[in-house]
């Protein structure tokens, strides 16, 4: 039984596994050889990503990886859209929305191809994803893996339709 | 791969600050056995201590042999005394066992947290053998990759192995940040602490546990009434724990800074530099930035590219240390005191315990700034500017150690008032002390403009560059395509792709013993020399100008141990000349410009006649006049460096004065010797504290490069001139300055 803080990643782990291997793949190819690896440690971790581990002697320069980085916001987003809606992401996103990244989430569109995320609503999602990033990576780096997710989520629908 | 010559590294500054660290946990650990002796064994101490000194006076009824009274005191209650220091090593030992302890487990602990490791890749693991075979590591340590939460890498001797823990996040790195991370860790093998700094954090955790014990005790025997005991017991263990938070933070500091300059010379500097740039700045806010263990990214950049703005002591441990030097002073004494009471070695007691005091002053002091400045700079760079914040640190830490120490009844209290001039007197001897050694340090100083070398310049001799001195490792692929440098690494500060210096080669500090025995010497005078001065005499008065003569008088002319300290002074000009290399004939030859400036005042002025014994004290005078003379104006030419040339220039002064007048008057001289060594040890002490008293501020100015040519023999001129015009204020000011207008 994986971790309590986890179980709500796993009801949707097929999906927060594929999107994430689908940033990772476009975003952070450097660390594509370990995705695995590291989506199973994601999936089983003992401890929440937030308290990412920083030892007192430590050389002062961060180089976490950013595979569990993607799978958090990742699975952050699922969890808001496919589950019940966890209460801090409920103000970014719309009900619209939400249904939209759930089709694409699930491969299965709710309304015809081009009427993917509108450019606010894209907005949302990608508030929402900065924010839970910029947790444990610089802000610009932040800035880029939520326009990756974004990116890797409408790959997805086109793909599908 | 070539066999090449490690890159060492340069010497460490430091090691005197681990020594800091045991001091705090020893003192901690005495100051809680002293105070369970109290609950444990006061009242037998109190009793016993009583009964003796009845028995005392019962033993030798005259009240006048005071001396035979306290030697049949101290032996009837030597055995209740050294039970006292029994109980205050016994704390000791157990604070330093317990740190030790925590110095064990904690690493374990850490690992532990941190989560399971793996092995890395093959490719991987031999770069970083490499990397280790080229700073010098003999034994590469071994190589793990942390668990997928891990930030930092970071290294640790724990479960029989020194091991270098990555963060997965690593394998994004171009080659050349990868081998910048690794050098980096190695850097800290290399430097052989990864033990030693678990020591430092271990304090933190041993004094909460140790020092509430007494407070235990008191609880269960129900003696907790004494509430402002209780508060100033906590208060002063607060405060040791404050020096030891404030130790660890300079040592976690200084030891990054050392790593980072280690792996910049073997190489890494570019790449390091630019990993530091585009790390994250430090949390906001003054009070974080300033408790922070690590250094802000920013000043690790600016120390890459400058060595020299390394502090060598931070102000922060500078003031650490010499409140725990007097700490040591006030508190170790009645320690030693009491663990020697009633042996032949009771009345070595105080030296031993300043012997400590100023062993720990030149281990961190001396030798900090001694290696700052062998390892900073270049031959033709200048020596680093004074380190204003460390000088002031040190005076300011030596009065808050006095003021606050362990033991204030034994130091503080003439006649049971507070002695407010030991604060004043001992401080400013002790910076004046620290402001000599540093001038040793500035008399490397070269002539000619001064200014930093560009990074393109040629390599001065002595340098280590890493191409020549290591055969560049074969590029080993260790990840898959990685990101362009420039977007793995976005610059967050000020300078980013500025040029790294290179470094000055290692073994330049290898005179260390010297430094380490010379500031002792310095240390050690400007602790007896303050006592001194701060004992209330008859004359000795504020009250200008008479109070500050009588101060000089008891100081410098009539001081105990006046001909140590001219052994002193000889010593720091040899130690000076050995600096000043070419440039020593050139400033000894100004010091006896002066002096014979002097000298002929002294014979040419018209001086109304006086006692035999006063004739010479005018000569003492003079010549400490020539030789102060020769130092203001050196420190008014050159500031802090002109310290340096004063070391040797003011002492030629001074003696030249006397051999002088004793070759003058050598035929009616009864006994010529005698004569010889007073002439030689009174303005050599005179100027001993005119020096300290002048050496602090020495300490706070900027440094300016030394005259050559016709401007260095101008400058002898005016040295000259000054000695000659001070000496005729001296003699012309009514005999003020002579032992009978006192």
């Amino acid at each position: 039984m994986p971790p309590a803080h986890n179980r709500a990643v796993t009801a949707h782990w097929t999906e927060v596994r594929e999107v994430g291997e689908s940033v990772v793949r476009t975003a952070y190819p450097a660390e594509l050889e370990d995705f695995d690896a590291a989506a199973e440690w994601f999936r089983t971790a003992p401890r929440p990503l937030a308290h990412g581990v920083r030892p007192p002697v430590g050389m002062g320069v961060e180089f976490a990886s950013v595979v569990p980085v993607v799978l958090s916001a990742v699975s952050l987003l699922a969890t808001a859209v496919l589950g019940s809606v966890v209460e801090d992401t409920a103000k970014y996103l719309t009900s619209t929305t939400r249904e939209k990244l759930a089709a694409a989430f699930r491969r299965r569109p709710a309304v015809a191809a081009p009427d993917w995320l509108t450019p606010e609503q894209e907005r949302e999602v990608f508030r929402l994803i900065r924010e839970r990033a910029a947790d444990r990576l610089p802000e610009d780096e932040a800035h880029r893996l939520a326009e990756a997710v974004i990116g890797a989520l409408r790959l997805r629908v086109a793909d599908e339709t | 791969m070539t066999t090449a010559v490690p890159v060492r590294r340069p010497p460490s500054a430091t090691r005197g600050q681990y020594l800091l660290v045991i001091v705090v946990l020893l003192l901690a650990g005495a100051f809680a056995g002293r105070v369970g002796h109290l609950l444990l064994a006061g009242e037998e101490w109190i009793a016993t201590t009583s009964a003796c000194l009845s028995s005392a006076a019962e033993i030798v009824p005259d009240p006048t042999a005071i001396p035979e009274r306290q030697r049949v005191f101290n032996e009837c209650r030597a055995t209740v005394e050294h039970r006292l220091a029994g109980y205050d090593v016994a704390g000791a030992l157990l604070t330093l066992t317990l740190a030790m302890a925590f110095a064990w487990l904690l690493p374990r602990l850490m690992l532990r947290r941190v989560g399971p490791r793996r092995p890395v890749p093959g490719p991987l693991r031999d770069r970083a053998a490499a990397i280790a075979a080229q700073l010098g590591v003999r034994r590469a340590p071994a190589l793990e990759m942390g668990p997928w939460d891990l930030q930092e890498p970071f290294t640790v001797r724990a479960n029989g192995a020194t091991r270098i823990v990555l963060p997965p996040g690593v394998r994004r790195l171009p080659e050349e940040a990868l081998d910048a991370v690794l050098r980096h860790e190695t850097a800290h093998v290399a430097a052989g602490d990864v033990t030693l700094v678990w020591l430092t954090r271990s304090t933190l955790w041993a004094l909460p546990v140790m020092l509430p014990i007494p407070l235990v005790v008191a609880t269960i025997q129900g003696r907790l009434g004494d509430v402002p005991f209780w508060l100033e017991y906590l208060s002063r263990g607060a405060l040791l724990w404050l020096a030891a938070y404030l130790l660890a933070r300079g040592v976690m500091r200084t030891r990054e800074h050392e790593a980072d300059t280690h792996a910049a010379r073997a190489g890494s500097g570019q790449a390091l530099a630019a990993l530091l740039t585009a790390a994250p700045p430090p949390r906001p806010g003054r009070l974080s930035r300033l408790l922070a263990m690590h250094p802000p990214p920013a000043r690790r950049v600016a120390i890459l590219r400058d060595p020299s703005l390394l502090p060598g002591i931070p102000a922060v441990t500078a003031a650490v240390a010499a409140a725990l030097a007097m700490a040591i002073w006030s508190f170790g004494a009645t320690i030693v005191a009491a663990g020697l009471l009633a042996t032949p070695l009771e009345p070595y007691s105080p030296f031993l315990a300043g012997l400590l005091a100023v062993a720990l002053l030149a281990t961190t002091w001396g030798l900090a700034l001694w290696l700052r400045a062998a390892t900073s700079g270049a031959p033709q760079a200048p020596t680093p500017g004074p380190p204003r914040a460390a000088m002031l640190g040190l005076a300011a830490g030596s009065a808050a150690g006095l003021l606050l120490s362990l033991n204030p009844a034994a130091m503080l209290t003439v006649a049971g008032a507070p002695n407010w001039r030991q604060l004043i007197f001992v401080p400013l001897t002790l910076a004046g002390a620290g402001g000599c050694t540093l001038a040793l340090t500035a008399t490397r100083s070269r002539p000619g403009p001064w200014r930093r070398q560009p990074a393109s310049a040629p390599l001065p001799a002595g340098s280590v560059p890493a191409s020549e001195s290591f055969a560049p490792i074969e590029p080993v692929p260790i990840a898959a395509p990685a990101a362009p440098a420039a977007r793995a690494m976005p610059a967050r500060h000020p300078g980013a792709g500025h040029p790294v210096p290179q470094f000055p080669a290692p073994g330049a500090g290898r005179r260390w013993p010297v430094t380490a025995v010379l500031s002792a010497a310095a240390f050690a005078g400007a602790i007896w020399i303050g006592s001194v001065l701060a004992v209330p005499l008859p004359f000795a008065t504020f009250g200008l100008p008479d109070g500050l003569i009588g101060l000089l008088w008891q100081g410098g002319f009539a001081g105990e141990w006046r001909h140590v300290i001219a052994v002193g002074v000889v010593a720091f000009a040899l130690a000076a000349t050995a600096g000043l290399g070419r440039r020593a004939g050139l400033v000894a030859a100004g010091g006896l410009l002066a002096g014979l400036g002097a000298l002929a005042v002294r014979w040419l002025a018209p001086l109304g006649p006086v006692e035999p014994h006063h004739v010479g004290e005018r000569d003492w005078w003079t010549g400490a006049a020539a030789g102060f003379a020769v130092t203001l104006l050196l420190l008014g030419l050159r500031g802090a460096s002109g310290l340096g040339d004063a070391l040797l220039a003011a002492p030629v002064a001074a003696l030249t004065v006397s051999a002088g007048v004793l070759l003058r008057f050598l035929p009616g001289y009864e006994d010529p010797l005698s004569s010889a060594l007073i002439y030689a040890s009174r303005p050599l002490s005179m100027l001993a504290l005119l020096t300290l008293a002048v050496g602090a501020a020495a300490g706070l100015l900027p440094s300016r490069p030394p005259a050559t040519g016709r401007r260095a023999w101008l400058t002898a001129a005016t040295g000259a001139g000054l000695a000659a015009a001070l000496t005729l204020a001296v003699l012309l000011s009514g005999d003020r300055f002579l032992s009978a207008g006192l």
